[in-house]
Order: structure tokens, then C-alpha cells, then sequence
């Protein structure tokens, strides 16, 4: 069920092409690599300042959903407990990994604790963050959240 | 005085510009809007920027007097991890 680049592609051009003004609100950098179909957003918390680089893979787009990973902004590390968030009402699991339907990471035959989801379903499980600009913003709002999120999961 | 109010709302998913009557109550323009956006049916916040602050859906805009241009955010609630 592979989808062409070029149909991927052009799913995530036209997801992005409405986050302008969420990008100057909060001071994003976007990179989008359409080569390598790779997307790496960088975030503040408006919390503690602290930096989340967050790299969605989006290969087979939207037949999936996106490879969500999170990159350290100083070691480059990244699927480590130091480059993720705690908290976040629990989409932040400490495996680590984004637990939600949206995050290919999360279904278990990708290494996830999800079993119980059909990755052939995603979009419908939460339909109103199924766009990769909800994803971001809903990121945003987990790491602004002073009242579930509490820094870097690890040190 | 014009008895309507004109913003623009943004959501993740583009910006729209509307006009309501001043006694809208936040919870029809969240609906307009989430329609327009082409959101599913849910719980959505409707945020003002400056003051910061979250609009109650039983509330009329009058009551938060707003100024005709001003621009509200529009998101989904966040729901949970799972």
C-alpha cells in the first residue's frame, strides 16, 4: 500500500500551507526536507523556555500517519526519555513515545503499546487532530499546558 | 453603532473572517466556525489574544468587548493520550 512521494508530498504542502500565523505566534522552525519526506518543527515551551525538536517521517502519507519522533536541540539524540516532555495528559508515554492514534510510533507493530488500534483507521479515531497542523498545535498547547506538563522527562 | 461584529478566526487548518450579531453567543460562532474549517463535531476552545483568555461558550461576544477586526484562535480541546 505504498503511496507515492509525490502524493505525500503534496498531502503535507498543502497541510502546512495554513500554519503561517501559528508559526510567527510561537516562534517555530520549520524545516521540511520533501526529499527525505522529513519534517522537523522546533518549539518552546512557554512554560520553562525549554527547546522540543519534534521530526515527523511521513512516508506513505496519509495511507499512515506520521513517524513521530522527538530530536534533543543540544545532543541530537533522539527516542530518549532526555528529548522528550512529561506530562501532557499522558500523550507524552515513557516509553518514551507520543501515545496517540495520530503517531505511527504508537501502534505496537511499530514498537508502540498500542495492540488494540487498526492503523488503517487512524484518521477516524481522532478526526479533529488528524492533519499534521493540528498535530502541531496540539503539540504546542501540551508544552504551554503549566498545569500537566512539567519539563524534559529526563535530565 | 453597528450592531455586528466582524473577526477573523484561525485554526490550524486556515483563517476565515465573520460577522456576527454583537449578542452571538460564543458557542454558535465556535459551531460557524468549526463548520467552516471543516472540523468533526467536539469540544472546541475559542481564545482571545490579548487579553489572554479562553471565551465561555454561554456567553454573549458583547460581553467581552470585542473590537470589530480582532482575530480569535479556534483549536480543538486537547483531549488525552491514550
Amino acid at each position: 500500500m505504498a503511496v507515492a512521494k509525490a502524493v505525500s508530498r503534496a498531502h503535507v504542502e498543502r497541510e502546512l500551507a495554513t500554519i503561517e500565523p501559528w508559526v510567527a505566534r510561537h516562534g517555530w522552525s520549520v524545516i521540511w526536507d520533501d526529499n527525505h519526506l522529513l519534517l522537523l518543527v522546533r518549539m518552546w515551551s512557554a512554560v520553562d523556555c525549554e527547546r522540543y525538536i519534534f521530526e515527523f517521517t511521513v512516508d506513505d502519507y496519509r495511507e499512515l500517519p506520521p513517524s513521530i519522533e522527538l530530536v534533543h536541540p543540544e545532543t541530537g539524540e533522539a527516542e530518549t526519555r532526555r528529548s522528550y516532555p512529561a506530562g501532557g495528559r499522558s500523550y507524552f508515554h515513557g516509553k518514551p513515545v507520543i501515545c496517540a492514534p495520530w503517531n505511527r510510533k504508537a501502534y505496537q507493530a511499530y514498537g508502540g503499546p498500542h495492540s488494540d488500534w487498526a492503523m488503517v483507521d487512524w484518521v477516524t479515531y481522532r478526526p479533529n487532530h488528524s492533519r499534521l497542523g493540528d498535530m502541531l498545535v496540539l503539540l504546542q498547547e501540551l508544552i504551554d499546558d503549566d498545569t500537566n506538563y512539567t519539563g524534559r522527562m529526563e535530565r | 453603532m453597528k450592531d455586528t461584529i466582524e473577526v477573523t478566526i484561525q485554526s490550524a487548518r486556515g483563517s476565515t473572517h465573520l460577522t456576527f450579531e454583537k449578542t452571538t453567543k460564543v458557542a454558535e460562532v465556535i459551531e460557524t466556525a468549526r463548520q467552516k474549517f471543516g472540523f468533526e463535531p467536539g469540544t472546541f476552545i475559542l481564545r482571545r489574544q490579548t487579553p489572554d483568555e479562553v471565551l465561555a461558550p454561554e456567553r454573549p461576544l458583547v460581553s467581552y468587548h470585542i473590537e470589530s477586526g480582532e482575530t480569535l484562535l479556534l483549536v480543538p480541546e486537547m483531549g488525552s493520550g491514550v
